[in-house]
């Protein structure tokens, strides 16, 4: 089962440090038009304001660093806060099979953000300088949080959660606040909150500095707090009743970490829109390489999220060159027949009838 | 000391336990037995401090165990309950320093190690350690919680007695676990942990409780000091079934069997 049982945790975090850096610099290179390592080196060097060894084109030097940099970083971000926030509510709800995509935080998330985009800017907010960019992140945030709630209420009874009923549920809210923003798109001034496949699908297209700094605050932020929970998460895996005996507050426990995932997932679907899957299959492939402790799932979906990202905006710019597919398409080819994996594996427990988390 | 003051536990207008009082002593293990529905897993929570009593109070060591604060309690006591599931795949080892996490901030120490080492032989585990929880048969899983609940407690500086619970710990295991972990929990009362149990297998519970506490539809019904002086009538009053004591030839003391056309 654990591939690399016998390897250390700092070697799998060394590693996956090594190959998000490569990856990072790969990434910045491919596209419509190609920029080779040469020019690549150069424009930092022109950046810092030294001397450049060959000709600077200074529309490719702008494209790197206002468009491939950002995008870059903004896919290394959210792909972390997506497979942080999988491993994290794949925990507190002990199924392999939840992720914010399918629980409807992100669903919600997006509907508060389109709200915004419709009404937020058309009104008097948009005056008040900087306090624009952070409405969107918390109407999101607002909206994520009410889809979390509605659903956990809905598949919960007296602590428990029935992942059966959470994933009907996540049908529902998703379908209600898909419907709302493909509703409100109609509505939208704004080009890209015009887009329903962007709210469905997710792009990586639009993004610039401001947005890596909005959703990077947040990220790091709740990163360095769930890591702060790595224990209890693990001993919320005996239930919830044994890990109160273990001296752990439950129910405070489950209303911090929900509040801190919809932050982390909210912002960040606010800025690309709902990617569903690598929650629930980074997670996944952590676990098949090296057991299952909430610390090492933690800062590896962390470093792993950001890697899959990526690779799959990467292939998203790729794939119909010089054109570019919705990154969900993607995400959604590779994640969901983990999904039916994961369903297929734990089917001896759906027989059982109750299917408890 | 482990002290129940006038118990009431009532949720929705139900109530589930009326009016308990109980006194639980360092070194002696106490069972609590009764009829499906009679209050004991209630009981058995509310004297481990995880819910609140509607009327009156649990003291340990006299102090209101409400007024402990989550950790606190956790380094005195633990839990052992009838069945754990586990969704992902984690190391015994990893299972058993569950047990430790009330005692360190973020790294195990040496010690804590030490403590799951000891824990693990004392069950006989030890060979067991980097397997995969969810690859063990019902009996060792079961054991393994048991180490992980010892190391819990494991602490021999703190002058104050310990107090370990079995929420029926061995309703689903064969004959042999059975009697293991209850002869490994009985010894455990030598080095001063106190130990209440939930059991309902009554002739197991003889076998080793010191105390038993017998409870129908949320009332104590008595409270026995010595199990020989359990007769039929109240155990056939308990458990509203006709049973008949025919002694243990090992140990003397008594045996109930149920009458035949029951």
């Amino acid at each position: 089962m654990n591939l690399l049982k016998n390897v250390k945790y700092r070697t799998i975090y060394l590693s996956l440090g090594i190959l998000l850096f490569l990856l990072i610099i790969l990434s910045t290179r491919v596209g419509a038009v190609n920029i080779t390592y040469n020019q690549i080196l150069d424009f930092f060097l022109d950046a810092a304001g030294k001397k450049p060894y060959g000709e600077i084109n200074p529309i490719i030097e702008g494209l790197f660093f206002q468009i491939r940099l950002p995008r870059t970083f903004m896919c290394f971000i959210v792909g972390a806060a997506l497979s942080v926030s999988g491993a994290l509510m794949q925990s507190l709800f002990r199924n392999p099979i939840v992720e914010p995509g399918l629980v409807g935080t992100s669903a919600g998330a997006a509907l508060g953000a389109s709200l915004m985009f419709v009404f937020g800017k058309t009104s008097l907010f948009e005056s008040v300088f900087f306090l624009g960019d952070l409405l969107l992140p918390v109407s999101a945030f607002i909206g994520g949080l009410v889809a979390t709630i509605i659903v956990y209420k809905f598949s919960s009874y007296y602590g428990k959660v029935n992942v059966a009923t959470m994933i009907l549920a996540g049908i529902a809210v998703n379908a209600m606040a898909a419907g709302g923003t493909g509703f409100l798109s109609y509505f939208a001034r704004d080009p890209q909150a015009r887009s329903i496949t962007f709210w469905n699908l997710g792009t990586f297209s639009g993004a610039d500095w401001k947005s890596v700094i909005i959703v990077s605050i947040s990220t790091v932020l709740c990163f360095f707090l769930v890591l702060r929970y790595s224990k209890q998460l693990n001993a919320i895996q005996l239930g919830e009743t044994e890990a109160g005996y273990l001296g752990f507050n439950v129910e405070r426990m489950k209303i911090q970490l929900i509040l801190i995932n919809t932050l982390m997932v909210a912002v960040a679907t606010s800025m690309v829109g709902v990617i569903s899957f690598v929650g629930l299959t980074v997670p996944h492939l952590l676990r098949l390489m090296k057991g299952s402790d909430n610390r090492y799932l933690i800062i590896g979906s962390g470093l792993l999220g950001a890697i899959v990202m990526i690779v799959a905006d990467m292939l998203a710019r790729i794939i119909i060159a010089p054109s570019e597919m919705p990154i969900g398409i993607i995400t959604a080819f590779v994640g969901a027949p983990v999904f039916l994996f994961l369903l297929y594996k734990n089917r001896k427990k759906h027989s059982k009838g109750g299917f408890f988390a | 000391m482990l002290k129940a003051k006038n118990l009431t536990y009532r949720i929705d207008n139900q109530t589930l336990l009326n009016n308990v009082s109980l006194e639980f002593k360092p070194g002696e293990f106490t069972v609590i037995m009764g009829q499906n529905g009679a209050g004991k897993s209630t009981l058995l929570r509310l004297l481990a401090g995880s819910i609140k009593a509607t009327e009156g109070e649990v003291t340990l060591f006299d102090k209101n165990i409400n007024n402990y604060k989550e950790l606190e309690l956790a380094r005195i006591r633990a839990v052992l309950s009838q069945h754990y599931e586990i969704s992902f795949p984690v190391s015994i080892q990893d299972i058993v320093m569950m047990g430790r996490y009330p005692h360190f901030k973020s790294e195990p120490s040496r010690k804590d190690y030490e403590i799951t080492d000891t824990t693990l032989s004392m069950m006989g585990i030890n060979n067991l350690k980097d397997r995969n929880y969810d690859t063990l048969s019902g009996g060792e899983a079961q054991k393994v919680q048991m180490a992980r609940v010892l190391s819990q407690i494991w602490e021999h500086d703190t002058k104050n007695s310990k107090i370990l619970f079995l929420d029926e710990p061995v309703s689903q295991l064969d004959i042999q676990y059975q009697y293991f972990l209850l002869k490994a929990a009985k010894d455990f009362t030598k080095e001063n942990i106190m130990v209440i149990a939930i059991l309902h297998d009554l002739n197991l519970a003889l076998t080793y409780a010191d105390n038993i506490v017998f409870l129908k539809k949320g009332e104590l019904v008595k409270t026995f000091n010595s199990v020989n002086e359990i007769s039929k009538e109240i155990v056939n009053q308990v458990f509203d079934i006709e049973m008949e004591d025919i002694k243990n030839p090992f140990s003397d003391k008594p045996h109930f069997i149920v009458k035949h056309d029951n």
